[in-house]
Formats: C-alpha cells, sequence, structure tokens
C-alpha cells in the first residue's frame, strides 16, 4: 500500500517546510511503515547547514522519522488518528552514520515495538539505497488537540 | 524464569523511571505516588515484553499499577 502527499497531509500536522515526508511507499499491516523524502537541495536549511557544503541536519533526519512513526501509529490507531489529535516526541536515543546531502533519496523506516492510545515506540532507521543514514529509538505521545482560543 | 526475577524486573523498571532501586517499593502506584507518566509507561512494558518475551495487551496496560502487579502478571503468563 501507498500513500501519496495529500493522503500524508491529511495524516501529519506538519506542512512545508516542516513536512519531511514525500511518499509512503510501503505499509506492512501495522508492523512497519517505509517513505521516502528525496532531497532537492533547495531546502530552507541548506542555506545555513552549511554555506556551500550542504548536510541535511541530523535533527530532521529524526524529525522525518519521527513523522513516518506518526504514518505508523494512524495506521494502528485509525479512529483516533482521524481526531488530528497533537503529537509529540518524548524520548529519542540516536545514532547519525552517514551525511545525507542534495540528490539523496532517503529512505525513512518505522518498526512498532509498542502502540498504545495514549504513547508510542518505534525502532527507526534512515536509508540511502543499501546505506543506512541513522538509526533512532523514538518514543512519542498522543493528546487530544486543545482548543485554540 | 531465574531465581532473583523479582530484583531483576524491579532493576530494570528502576532504569526507566530513574527512582533508586531502594525507593522503588512494590506497592508504590506508578503513576501517583511514582509519577510515571504515559511515555514511561509504555517503555516499562515495552521493556519488560522484550526482556521476558512476553505480549501485554493494551487492554491489561491499565491494569499495572505498581511493581507488584507487574512481577505477578508476568510470572502469571510465564507459568500459565
Amino acid at each position: 500500500m501507498r500513500l501519496g502527499i495529500e493522503q500524508i497531509r491529511s495524516i501529519l500536522p506538519q506542512r512545508e517546510p516542516f513536512l519531511f515526508i514525500d511518499e509512503v511507499i510501503e505499509i506492512d499491516g501495522t508492523n512497519k511503515v517505509v517513505a521516502v523524502r528525496d532531497i532537492r537541495g533547495d531546502e530552507d536549511f541548506f542555506k545555513g547547514h552549511f554555506p556551500n557544503r550542504p548536510i541535511m541536519p541530523g535533527v530532521l533526519i529524526i524529525e522525518a522519522l519521527a513523522q513516518t512513526a506518526i504514518i505508523l501509529y494512524s495506521v494502528c490507531k485509525l479512529d483516533i488518528a482521524r481526531t488530528n489529535p497533537d503529537y509529540y516526541l518524548g524520548r529519542v536515543k540516536a545514532e547519525f552514520l552517514s551525511p545525507v546531502v542534495p540528490g539523496d533519496r532517503l529512505i525513512l523506516e518505522a518498526n512498532n515495538v509498542k502502540i498504545t492510545d495514549e504513547a508510542g515506540i518505534a525502532d527507526a532507521q534512515a536509508r540511502v539505497g543499501d546505506r543506512i543514514v541513522a538509526k533512532a529509538s523514538l518514543v512519542f505521545g498522543i493528546k487530544p488537540r486543545e482548543i485554540s482560543q | 524464569m531465574s531465581e532473583n526475577f523479582d530484583e531483576e524486573l524491579k532493576n530494570l523498571v528502576s532504569d526507566i523511571i530513574e527512582v533508586p532501586v531502594d525507593k522503588l517499593l512494590p506497592e508504590a502506584e506508578f503513576i501517583e505516588d511514582l509519577q510515571v507518566d504515559s511515555l514511561k509507561a509504555i517503555e516499562i512494558v515495552a521493556a519488560v515484553e522484550k526482556k521476558y518475551r512476553v505480549v501485554i495487551p493494551e487492554p491489561d496496560i491499565p491494569k499495572l499499577k505498581n511493581l507488584a502487579q507487574i512481577i505477578a502478571y508476568v510470572k502469571n503468563v510465564k507459568q500459565g
């Protein structure tokens, strides 16, 4: 099963320039979600990270993995995801193995460790081709959206 | 199940919730006494599942209010 950008936008609260998934290319039941992001080179963060030497910040790779984990959560908890709750990262244990640069196709994989109504744990990894560029254990929470005044 | 199972599980929970072992009383309630939130709770559940190769279904999680109840739950699953 695949999801296009409009379906992704219906699940994720993030928007450009902070939306880091282009397409979901695989959904393996409630076990795993694989998404992709093509690193174009015209992203705003490359202006400063770094001038004349563009490297995708590791924290943004984590953000891309966390967004993939939200998609995974929505597959597991469709009824709650449809209420557009707030998602927040609680704890991240990460390892960065290789730089990501313009022209790379970032493959983002989130595996279900445990997901409940209120929280989730995903083991995630980012790859470029067969090369693992980052690994992370993500613990995240879900809260009903507070109505702003 | 190892002889020091109770101690082992206590150490596991102690590490996650960052409460010293000597202060982690078996009957202390996770939420009310130890300020365990939903993120710490799911970390405990996932760690117990992984270490003891058990599955704790979501409806059972709210029933595990303290360390003693987790110990009893895992023993019951493993021996039952």
